[in-house]
């Protein structure tokens, strides 16, 4: 009798417990890594979000760990060797990395995590000097179709997310642009600046300071709604342009854990992030950045990763750009 | 504007911002003084305290450990050999022989007060010239960059000390160095092996340390004995005499003006200007022999200079939006953190900020002149500890300052692989200075003229009719001349020597 009721109070703390594991997730500290150095853009938007997860996480905190080296490389490989598969490490993922994996070879791909959410996404634009000849984008596109490789345009870096949407933009035009490779937005924007380019693809908020100063302005968006401060600039999807009706080239992070965790825990983080998504001094603070708050599920999340994936892989082997292909 | 500057200066004496920007120029100067933590990692540091602060208060603090890191860096310089931070490379050229002579003290003074005189003069352009000042930003294009670069690489030379051939070549490995890692312009991948860290390449701070500290730790332990200890030191003379004072004032003046102008240039900054202002005070001193030895005025031309690049740094930041130095741009990273938006508008519409900034500033510098003669007095007592103590605590010190760069060992490997590397340079007097500047301005040669070239669509003249470039290449060309006269003038006359003794 003694063990029978020892038996059925250890099944009832057993189920107990692993309930109570399932459902309390999470019941300690967070840990994020980011592959990219405090300051920049990736980290502005990792601690908006770790400002507001403890409200709809059981009170846990979410601390940041930068890992900064080889445009991402180094955090991510750092992660997929020492990061735990219960849910409490989790890792920035943004279309930088992705990208990067198609210009090097490196340790993984697009798929070696499991995805979460999508927490925000960017646009990209094209910069010019306030006083630069071309008032409309049409102007523009007329002269770089009529004068290929002779428009100088800038980008942040070989394979990086301005240089893919630059890449994008003068393949659905049909033009062929000098290609001016620097190292950040900021040195873009120098360059714009100091007359050096002609034209910069830029991602929020590089420029924007400068454009509220009446010293450069935008050209067009290459977003999917157009932008909250500058009501007037037009969309490539509403341009009235034919080839570009349909390009929509955006930056996006969001948050990934490792292959392999459990999938009630993904399921919760998910919920969470939702949460954090929608809360309004997350998406304020990203406005400060131009940055809009957008929520992608788990399963969108994933469609979308490999979507971008495809599209990535195909533009970084037409090109020829780094040394993987 | 004298208003402005008036209230500027009654916030920044509020008992709140000004606790707030001493204790930013302390740690300043303490984490300028630990080899491998410079002034960028310091504001990361410093970011949890930069979140919940008034976002003046922040931007004074953040200053403050500018200035400082700047002027710490000297310390390590002078009394380890080794450079604190990068931009006090060319402070180990000088200041270590005075240490090894006795003076350690008056070494730190003289450097505290040259980074004082610098970091005024940078403020004084701050101040009053700033907008025209901008301007010079943006007259540099990619080809005034590529000729900057050369220029710099060409000080090489006369950073080599004795044995030019040795420097030349440690330049040349630096610069090799340099290129392991992404390529710039494809994309690349060069001297990987295949390992995702290496696809960053080297960061300069680890290497920095290596060459540098690890070396001297290496080199300490297998020349000296445990108990020895380097020179007994001079502590009670830790400032100048009028005469001193005179002869290395025009040193740090000139030093300070060349750090403002490099400041000023985006991308280039305190490790840079250093080496300028070192091989121009040299080039205009009455007593070029002594530089090497232990000459005041070398010390006072490049901790001016990497104290001017401060408020140089500043001006574009504040006019344009745009970082001057690497310090800066992390520094507009923990601004844009606290939502203060630096950009062209910053004058305009928050005016108090700047002019909060520029008092700051101006009070910085008076603070770090009081703490680093304060350093200069206590600092040289730090050589009395015997060897066996001080040299692990270097090395820990070393390996903290390499991993706290992105918390990872990655970088104490290297930092520990270029150390052994240091130590043979060393043993075979092949001289640490030179690499660092090939580590440098080997990316910045290459990646400008790649894109200056790509811009003119490969067109040559481009480095040769921007009149900024062409002013360069001539520094250059002349520069070289002079090295090659001057080696063969002592060639010959080495050899009408053996021809007498003979």
């Amino acid at each position: 009798m003694k063990k029978l009721v020892a038996l059925l109070l250890a099944l009832m703390l057993g189920l107990g417990a692993f309930a109570a594991l399932a459902e309390e997730y999470p019941s300690k500290t967070v840990e994020a890594t980011v592959p990219w150095s405090a300051g920049g853009g990736a980290d502005i938007v990792f601690r908006a979000l770790a400002k507001v997860f403890p409200k709809y996480a059981n009170d846990q905190q979410m601390v940041i760990k930068n890992v900064a080296g080889a445009s991402g490389v180094t955090g991510v490989v750092e992660f997929l060797l020492n990061a735990s598969k219960d849910g409490y490490n989790i890792l920035h993922w943004s279309n930088a990395h992705v990208s990067k994996t198609h210009m090097t070879k490196v340790d993984y791909d697009a798929y070696s995590f499991d995805m979460v959410a999508q927490i925000c996404e960017s646009a990209n634009y094209l910069l010019v000097p306030a006083d630069s000849k071309w008032n409309t984008l049409q102007e523009f596109i007329d002269e770089a179709k009529a004068n290929p490789g002779m428009i100088s345009l800038a980008d942040a870096g070989v394979g990086g997310g301005n240089n893919i949407a630059a890449e994008l933009f003068a393949e659905a035009i049909g033009a062929e642009f000098n290609l001016i490779h620097y190292a950040g937005g900021a040195d873009e924007v120098t360059a714009l600046l100091s007359g050096e380019v002609e034209a910069a693809i830029c991602n929020t908020p590089e420029g924007m300071t400068n454009v509220d100063a009446g010293q450069l302005k935008i050209l067009v968006s290459f977003a999917s709604k157009p932008f909250e401060h500058y009501p007037d600039v037009p969309l490539a999807i509403d341009a009235g342009i034919e080839e570009i009706k349909d390009l929509v080239i955006e930056q996006w992070r969001g948050v990934v854990v490792q292959k392999g965790t459990d999938p009630a825990v993904i399921e919760k983080l998910a919920a969470i992030l939702e949460q954090c998504v929608a809360d309004e001094e997350f998406i304020n603070t990203l406005k400060e950045q131009q940055v809009v708050a957008r929520f992608r599920g788990t399963d969108e999340f994933a469609a979308f990763n490999e979507a971008e994936d495809k599209r990535f892989e195909n533009m970084i082997k037409t090109k020829g750009l780094g040394d993987r292909y | 504007m004298f208003n402005e500057l008036i209230s500027g200066l009654q916030f920044v004496f509020q008992p709140y911002a000004f606790l707030m920007m001493s204790f930013g120029v302390m740690v300043g100067i303490i984490i300028g003084a630990i080899p491998g933590l410079s002034g960028s990692i310091g504001i990361i540091l410093l970011m949890p305290l930069v979140y919940r602060m008034d976002s003046n208060v922040a931007m004074v603090m953040l200053c403050g450990l500018f200035c400082g890191s700047m002027f710490g860096g000297s310390v390590a310089a002078i009394l380890l050999n080794t450079p604190g931070t990068p931009s006090a490379a060319a402070t180990v050229l000088d200041g270590h022989p005075l240490a090894r002579q006795g003076e350690a003290g008056k070494a730190i003074g003289v450097a505290a007060i040259s980074s004082f005189i610098g970091g005024v003069v940078s403020t004084i352009c701050l101040i009053l010239i700033a907008p025209e000042l901008a301007k010079v930003a943006l007259k540099f294009h990619a080809a005034d960059y590529f000729s900057l670069a050369v220029f710099g690489l060409t000080i090489m030379a006369s950073a080599s000390g004795k044995n030019m051939l040795k420097g030349l070549m440690s330049g040349a490995v630096g610069m090799l160095i340099a290129t392991i890692g992404t390529d710039p312009i494809v994309g690349n991948s060069r001297f990987t092996f295949g390992s995702g860290y290496l696809l960053n390449g080297f960061n300069i701070l680890p290497v920095l340390i290596g060459v540098f500290a690890i070396s001297e730790v290496l080199m300490t332990v297998r020349t000296q004995a445990a108990d020895a200890t380097i020179q007994e030191q001079n502590v009670r003379n830790f400032f100048p005499s009028f005469k001193e004072f005179k002869g290395f004032f025009w040193a740090a003046i000139v030093g300070g003006l060349i750090g403002v102008f490099i400041g000023i240039v985006p991308g280039t900054g305190g490790a840079i200007a250093c080496f300028l202002a070192y091989n121009v005070i040299q080039r205009l001193s009455k007593h070029p022999e002594r530089f090497g030895q232990g000459s005041l005025e070398g010390i006072a031309a490049v901790e001016s200079s990497n104290n001017g690049t401060t408020g140089g740094a500043l001006i574009p930041m504040l006019t344009l939006g745009i970082p001057g130095d690497v310090v800066t741009s992390v520094m507009l990273g923990a601004l844009t953190l606290i939502g203060v938006k630096v950009g062209p508008l910053l004058f305009t519409n928050n005016p108090d900020t700047v002019y909060t900034i520029f008092a700051g500033m101006l009070i910085i510098q008076f603070l770090m002149l009081g703490l680093g003669l304060f350093y200069a007095r206590v600092a040289p007592y730090v050589l009395k500890i015997s060897q066996k103590i001080l040299m692990p605590v270097v090395m820990v010190l070393c390996i903290i300052g390499a991993f706290t760069l992105s918390n990872n060992l990655y970088h104490v490997y290297v930092a520990m692989g270029f150390g052994v590397f240091g130590f043979f340079m060393k043993k075979y007097g092949y001289p640490a200075a030179p690499l660092v500047l090939g580590v440098i301005l080997g990316p910045m040669a290459e990646q400008n003229l790649n894109r200056a070239l790509t811009i003119s669509r490969n067109d040559w003249s481009v480095l040769v009719t921007r009149p900024i470039s062409l002013s360069f290449l001539i520094l250059s060309v002349a520069l070289i001349g002079i090295a090659i006269y001057n080696a063969a003038k002592e060639a010959k006359k080495n050899q009408e020597t053996t021809d007498v003794v003979a």
